[in-house]
């Protein structure tokens, strides 16, 4: 079983990485299903380009942090691997220190 | 149907893909679009006048992906045009509420010119294996071996360019990252 600090490499994910990973954890997605789903929950505030998600997709599996689940009609759907959600569980603690920090100042700006 | 095709040529160094797609747009908006592409020039079909983005990305290696591949970027609306060493020909018409970028953060990005240089990389060596051993050898008369010499000298010479072209590139989008 990876050490945590084997883990740690892959982090921190961009922001666009992150949203991936956190759309795979909640279900397989193929890359058009997960791009409409990243601008919705992401408030419109993240939008996947084709190539970028492209390449997102390949360099994580690469990583084994996803995996290919089926493919249909040419289009591939993927999920998180379990070392993929151990490495999702250690990015999530560090936004949740950097949410909690961002809290106690926000009445300051 | 009948088309009436156009020929244009432009000429453009392997780094300015950006200004590659800003040219194919403003063809479009004269009403030119474009067909297929080649070394020396591009077909295109005469039309009415449209609002396209023309996108070009870089993958050389896509060998038994390349249907998921083209199917990938067409389920996002991205209409495929055709491939040129490596760069691969997208389009889409700009309406309201879609993505107009195939690359929507620079880290992402990087990794298409990391790709390109990659490739380029690997073009010298196939270059310096033929070049390098001949040169050593000479087998060759001395006129053709310093003919061949310059040619590898100059070769080398345009793709250290290239490189450091892209590195640039790699070193804007870098700072904002």
């Amino acid at each position: 079983m990876a050490q945590p600090d084997d883990l740690n490499k892959y982090l921190p994910f961009s922001e666009t990485t992150c949203y991936t990973m956190i759309c795979l954890a909640e279900e397989p997605l193929h890359g058009y299903a997960l791009m409409q789903k990243v601008s919705e929950i992401s408030q419109g505030t993240v939008s996947l380009g084709a190539g970028t998600l492209y390449t997102i997709f390949s360099t994580l599996e690469k990583e084994a942090l996803i995996e290919m689940v089926s493919e249909a009609d040419r289009r591939k759907t993927y999920a998180l691997t379990l070392k993929g959600k151990q490495v999702l569980r250690l990015q999530i603690q560090r936004l949740e220190i950097m949410v909690f920090n961002s809290q106690k100042i926000t009445d300051r700006l | 149907m009948n088309e009436t095709i156009v020929r244009k040529s432009k000429f453009f160094w392997p780094w300015q893909d950006h200004l590659q797609e800003k040219w194919l747009e403003q063809m479009s908006r004269q009403g030119l679009h474009l067909k297929s592409i080649n070394w020396s020039e591009g077909e295109f079909v005469q039309g009415q006048s449209q609002n396209y983005v023309y996108r070009l990305d870089f993958q050389d290696a896509l060998k038994q992906n390349k249907a998921e591949y083209r199917r990938f970027f067409s389920d996002a609306g991205w209409e495929y045009l055709g491939e040129l060493e490596g760069w691969q020909y997208f389009r889409k018409l700009v309406q309201a509420g879609q993505e107009t970028e195939i690359y929507t953060d620079p880290g992402t990005k990087i990794q298409k010119y990391r790709r390109f240089l990659a490739n380029q990389g690997m073009v010298w060596l196939g270059f310096a294996a033929f070049f390098v051993p001949l040169l050593i050898i000479m087998p060759f008369p001395e006129g053709l071996t310093w003919l061949m010499a310059s040619f590898f000298i100059f070769g080398s010479l345009y793709l250290a360019v290239i490189a450091v072209k892209v590195i640039e590139r790699i070193g804007q989008l870098r700072s904002s990252l």
